[in-house]
C-alpha cells in the first residue's frame, strides 16, 4: 500500500517501467502474466500456503515487501499465544469460522529473492529495488546496523539520552528515520546477518532493562527471529 | 592595519603570528561572514555539541567539550554526488565538484590535526578533485580546547596542539580571544572585519595559563611511549588479547562513522527510474562493518569480529601512520563514547596490549634466568641427503645439519614422530577386516594392508575397499595390480569419474560396500579419506549393523606443530595429533 504514496511523477516513471497487472488494493484489472511478483504480509492462514506457492511458481523473482512478508514482524505477536487464544481474542464468539496458523515470513513457505524491508516499506527503497531488477542487478541493501546509518545523520546515540534501542543488531538502510525523528529504533527490518545479541542483552541490561524487557523489545517485531526461537 | 600585514611568507614557510582580537569584534567578524558566506559552526544539541548551520553568532558555542560528529564532514561528506550520467546512445559523464565558500567556526585542534592527515591522503598522494574543491573553499576558524572530554586523549598522541592547518585559531584568554594566524586567507579576513591588537605580555602567559590548566584536565595517560605503538602492535598481531576485546562488537560500525580520521568510502551508482541518467555517490564506509572486506563468490578476507577490530586499531596506530606520516587517530574520544560495547578506545587498547607484551616479555626472562641459555635443549635440524638399502629390514640414512657444521663427536640425534598413535593392531587380531581408503587415505592404510599380509594367520578376511577421484589419481598402481591378483585379499575399486581407457568400477566408494559381504559380528572396519565420505560410509557400515565400536577412523587435521600445541587439529579439548588421529567411532564421540 505504501507503493501508493510514490509522488506523481514517480508514479508515472514506475508505470512507464513497468506494467502493474494484479494488485488488489489499486486496482480492478487482474491478470496472472506477471515476471516480478512483491508480496506484501504474513502467512497466517493454511489457505495462502498454495497460493503463495503459485505466485513462486508463476513468478520468475519474487520480492517480499515490508515487515511481516520479511520477517513476519508484528503479525507474530500473536505466535506467544495459542491459536485458539488468538482467535477468540480476534473474533470472540465467530471465531468457530474461521482458522489460523503460527504467523510466519514468506520466506518460510517459498524462496525469496530480494526483500524491500521496513514498517512501512520506504518507496525510495522499494523504487532501489526495481531499478535493479529492471538493470539486472542485485539492489544493494546495507547488511550493516541501523547504527551506521544513524551516525551519519548527525543523530546523538539515544543510550545518551538514556533511552534503549534496537539499532546496534537490526539492518539499516532506513536512514534512522526514527531516531532522526527522536524515538528510538524498534528492529522493523529484522536482525542484521551477524547479529551479536549477547552484546546487545548486556548492553540493554546495563543501561537498565531486565532480561523480561530486553525479550519484549525483541518481540515486536523480531519474535520470528533465530533469536527468539 | 599595516602592522598587522601579519604573515611573513618565505619560500612558502608560512611563520603563524599572534594577534588579540577582543569578543566583540570576533562577534561582529562572525555577524559579517554569515553575510556573506555559508557558516557552519559548533551548536549545543541535547546536552551534547554538533556542527551544524550557524544563523546567528547567539548560536555558536566555542567552550564545547567535543561534538558528536567531527567537521571533517564538510571536506568529506557522508554521502557526496562525484559524477553525473546519461546512458543511452550519447552517454555522456559529468564531474561534479562543490565548491560553495564556507567557513568552518570553532575547530578544535585534534580535529585540525585530522584534517591534516586528509590532506595527505586526499591531496599530496593522487589528488582528489572532490576534496580539493571543498578543502580550497573551506575557511578553519580554530579554537583550542580548553575543556576537554574525559574521553579525549590528545596529549598523549600530540594532538592537543595545532601551529598550523588553520586560517586562524583562537585561545580564549577571557575578555579577548588570542588569535594564531595560519594563512593569507585568515590574515585577510581579520584585516577586513576585524580589529586587532597586538598581544601584551599579560597575553601571552594568559594563553599558556589556560593551555596549561586544559592539559590538567585530560586524565587519559598513555603507559608507553606513542613511537613504540607502531612496533607494539606488530609484535602483537597474533595476541589472545583481539579476540577476547572484540568478542562483544556489533560490528555497527560507530566507531568509524564518528571518527575524524577515517576516510574509507565507498562507490555507488544510482540510475532513475527511466534508466537514462544517473549519478555516482561516494558514501562513507567503514572496515568494521561485516562486508567490508567481502569479494566475489562471498568470500570475506575479514569475515570476523576480531580481524576487523585489530585491522581499525592497526589502521589508528600502525598502517595509516606508515603510508601517510601522520597517526591514523588524534585522541578526541568519540569513539569511547559512541561504542555501547565499551571496547573501541585506542588508548584503553594500546595500553592493553602494551602490558601483554609486557607480561610475556616479564616471562620470557624469568624462563631465561631460571634456566641458564646454554643448558636449554636448542635442536638443530638436520635433512636425509642419502638412503641406502641394505636388506629387506635394513637401511642406512646419511644425513647432515642444516645449517652445515659438522656434526662432531658422538652427537645425540634424536628422531621426531611419527606422531599420534596408530591402528590398534592387538583388538583387531583374529578379526575380519574391511579397510575403506579414499584418495590420498590410501597412504596410511597401506602400510595396514602390509602389515597384515605379513602376519596373514593373524587376522581373518580382509577386505580393501579403494575409491579415486579418476583412474589418473589412483596411487601405488603397482600395488593395486598385485593386491588383485593376491587370494590374501578381497580388492575392489571404484573411481568417481572414468575415462575411455577405465573399464572398472564408477561411482563413489560407498556403492563397494554393497558389494561385500561380511559379519558384523567378527568384522572391524578402517575408514581413511577425507571428512565427506566418512559421512557416508560410515551411514552405510552402520546400516550393515557394524557397531561403533568396530569402526575405525583416522581424522586427518591441518597440523602446523604436531606436539599439541599450536591448537589447528583441536577438537574440543582433544588434540588430533596427540590423541589420535585414529579414534574408533565409539571414542570419538
Amino acid at each position: 500500500m505504501e507503493v501508493l504514496n510514490l509522488t506523481g511523477e514517480e508514479m508515472l516513471d514506475l508505470l512507464g517501467a513497468v506494467e502493474i497487472v494484479n494488485f488488489r488494493e489499486a486496482i480492478t484489472n487482474r491478470a496472472d502474466n506477471y515476471d516480478i511478483a512483491f508480496v506484501e504480509g504474513s502467512i497466517t492462514r493454511e489457505s495462502e500456503i498454495p497460493r503463495l506457492q503459485q505466485i513462486r511458481e508463476q513468478a520468475k523473482i519474487v520480492v517480499a515487501l515490508g515487515s511481516c512478508a520479511c520477517i513476519g514482524g508484528v503479525n507474530c505477536l500473536k505466535n506467544h499465544l495459542t491459536m485458539n487464544q488468538a482467535l477468540q481474542m480476534v473474533y470472540g464468539d465467530s471465531a468457530k469460522y474461521y482458522d489460523t496458523i503460527l504467523a510466519r515470513p514468506i520466506s518460510a513457505v517459498i524462496r525469496v529473492d530480494y526483500y524491500v524491508r521496513n514498517c512501512p516499506p520506504i518507496t525510495s527503497e522499494f523504487l532501489k529495488v526495481v531499478k535493479a531488477l529492471l538493470l539486472g542487478r542485485k539492489p544493494e541493501i546495507p547488511s550493516y546496523p541501523v547504527c551506521t546509518e544513524c551516525k551519519v545523520a548527525g543523530n546523538i546515540c539515544v543510550f545518551e539520552l538514556g533511552k534503549t534501542c534496537l539499532g546496534p543488531v537490526t539492518r539499516a538502510g532506513c536512514k534512522a528515520i526514527c531516531v532522526t525523528g527522536g524515538r528510538h529504533c524498534w528492529g522493523c527490518r529484522g536482525l542484521v546477518d551477524e547479529p551479536n545479541i549477547n552484546s546487545e542483552e548486556e548492553i540493554l541490561k546495563k543501561y537498565g532493562l531486565t532480561v523480561e524487557q530486553v525479550v519484549e523489545k525483541f518481540k515486536i517485531y523480531n519474535t520470528y527471529s533465530e533469536v527468539m526461537r | 592595519m599595516e602592522n598587522n600585514s601579519v604573515l611573513t611568507a618565505d619560500k612558502g614557510i608560512v611563520t603563524p603570528k599572534a594577534v588579540v582580537i577582543n569578543k566583540r569584534s570576533f562577534r561582529n567578524l562572525i555577524e559579517a561572514l554569515i553575510k556573506n558566506i555559508e557558516v557552519v559552526g559548533v551548536k549545543a544539541k541535547d546536552g551534547k555539541y554538533v556542527y551544524d548551520r550557524i544563523a546567528s553568532f547567539d548560536e555558536l558555542c566555542l567552550d564545547y567539550d567535543v561534538t558528536v560528529i567531527p567537521p571533517t564532514k564538510y571536506l568529506f561528506p557522508p554521502i557526496e554526488t562525484i559524477l553525473q550520467f546519461k546512458t543511452g546512445n550519447a552517454v555522456k559523464a559529468e564531474p561534479v565538484l562543490n565548491n560553495t565558500p564556507r567557513a568552518i567556526i570553532g575547530v578544535h585542534p585534534y580535529d585540525i590535526r585530522a584534517i591534516e592527515l586528509l590532506d595527505e591522503v586526499f591531496i599530496a598522494t593522487n589528488p582528489d578533485p572532490n576534496y580539493i574543491a571543498r578543502r580550497q573553499s573551506s575557511l578553519i576558524i580554530g579554537v583550542d580546547c580548553l575543556h576537554p572530554s574525559p574521553k579525549s586523549f590528545a596529549p598523549c598522541i600530540g594532538t592537543n596542539v595545532a601551529e598550523k592547518g588553520f586560517d586562524f585559531l583562537l585561545t580564549d584568554i577571557g575578555d579577548s580571544y588570542m588569535v594564531t594566524i595560519g594563512s593569507q586567507k585568515g590574515a585577510d579576513l581579520l584585516a577586513k572585519y576585524a580589529q586587532v591588537s597586538d598581544p601584551t605580555s599579560d597575553d601571552i602567559v594568559r594563553q599558556k595559563v589556560v593551555r596549561d590548566e586544559a592539559l590538567t584536565k585530560c586524565h587519559l595517560k598513555l603507559n608507553c611511549p606513542k613511537e613504540r605503538i607502531p612496533k607494539l602492535l606488530e609484535d602483537s598481531y597474533d595476541d589472545a588479547y583481539w579476540e577476547k576485546r572484540a568478542s562483544t562488537c556489533l560490528s555497527c560500525g560507530s566507531c568509524v562513522m564518528v571518527c575524524p580520521t577515517c576516510f574509507c568510502f565507498d562507490v555507488q551508482d544510482d540510475v532513475s527510474l527511466n534508466l537514462k541518467d544517473g549519478e555516482r555517490t561516494r558514501l562513507w564506509d567503514g572496515c568494521m562493518l561485516v562486508d567490508f572486506a567481502k569479494v566475489a563468490a562471498g568470500e570475506n578476507f575479514r569475515h570476523d569480529k576480531t580481524s576487523r577490530f585489530r585491522h581499525r586499531i592497526y589502521r589508528k596506530g600502525k598502517y595509516v601512520l606508515e603510508r601517510y606520516g601522520k597517526m591514523g587517530c588524534v585522541g578526541c574520544g568519540r569513539c569511547v563514547t559512541a561504542c555501547l560495547a565499551e571496547i573501541a578506545s585506542p588508548i584503553e587498547v594500546f595500553n592493553a596490549i602494551d602490558e601483554s607484551f609486557r607480561t610475556k616479555q616479564a616471562a620470557l626472562r624469568a624462563l631465561r634466568e631460571s634456566r641458564p641459555e646454554n643448558e636449554l635443549y636448542t635442536p638443530r635440524p638436520a635433512e636425509v641427503v642419502r638412503v641406502e638399502r641394505l636388506g629387506t629390514m635394513e637401511k642406512v640414512f646419511e644425513f647432515k645439519l642444516k645449517d652445515g657444521k659438522p656434526l662432531g663427536q658422538r652427537p645425540v640425534v634424536g628422531i621426531r614422530g611419527p606422531f599420534g598413535n596408530g591402528f590398534p593392531i592387538s583388538t583387531m587380531a583374529g578379526k575380519d577386516l574391511l579397510l575403506g581408503a579414499g584418495g590420498t587415505g590410501l597412504f596410511p592404510l597401506r602400510s595396514l594392508v602390509q602389515y597384515v599380509l605379513d602376519k596373514r594367520s593373524s587376522f581373518g578376511r580382509m577386505i580393501l575397499l579403494f575409491g579415486a577421484r579418476s583412474p589418473s589419481e589412483r596411487l601405488f598402481v603397482d600395488d593395486l595390480a598385485a593386491w588383485k591378483q593376491n587370494p590374501d585379499i578381497e580388492f575392489l575399486e571404484t573411481v568417481d569419474k572414468g575415462d575411455k581407457d577405465w573399464s572398472g568400477n564408477v561411482g563413489v566408494i560407498t556403492t563397494l560396500i554393497s558389494k561385500v559381504q561380511f559379519d558384523p559380528k567378527k568384522t572391524v572396519a578402517v575408514v581413511v579419506g577425507p571428512p565427506i565420505m566418512y559421512r557416508f560410509i560410515i551411514a552405510e557400515l552402520k546400516k550393515r549393523d557394524l557397531a561403533d565400536e568396530n569402526i575405525i577412523v583416522s581424522l586427518e587435521r591441518r597440523m602446523k606443530c604436531g606436539v599439541g600445541k599450536c591448537g589447528h587439529c583441536q577438537i574440543n579439548n582433544v588434540y588430533v595429533c596427540q590423541e589420535g588421529p585414529v579414534f574408533t567411532l565409539a571414542n570419538q564421540r
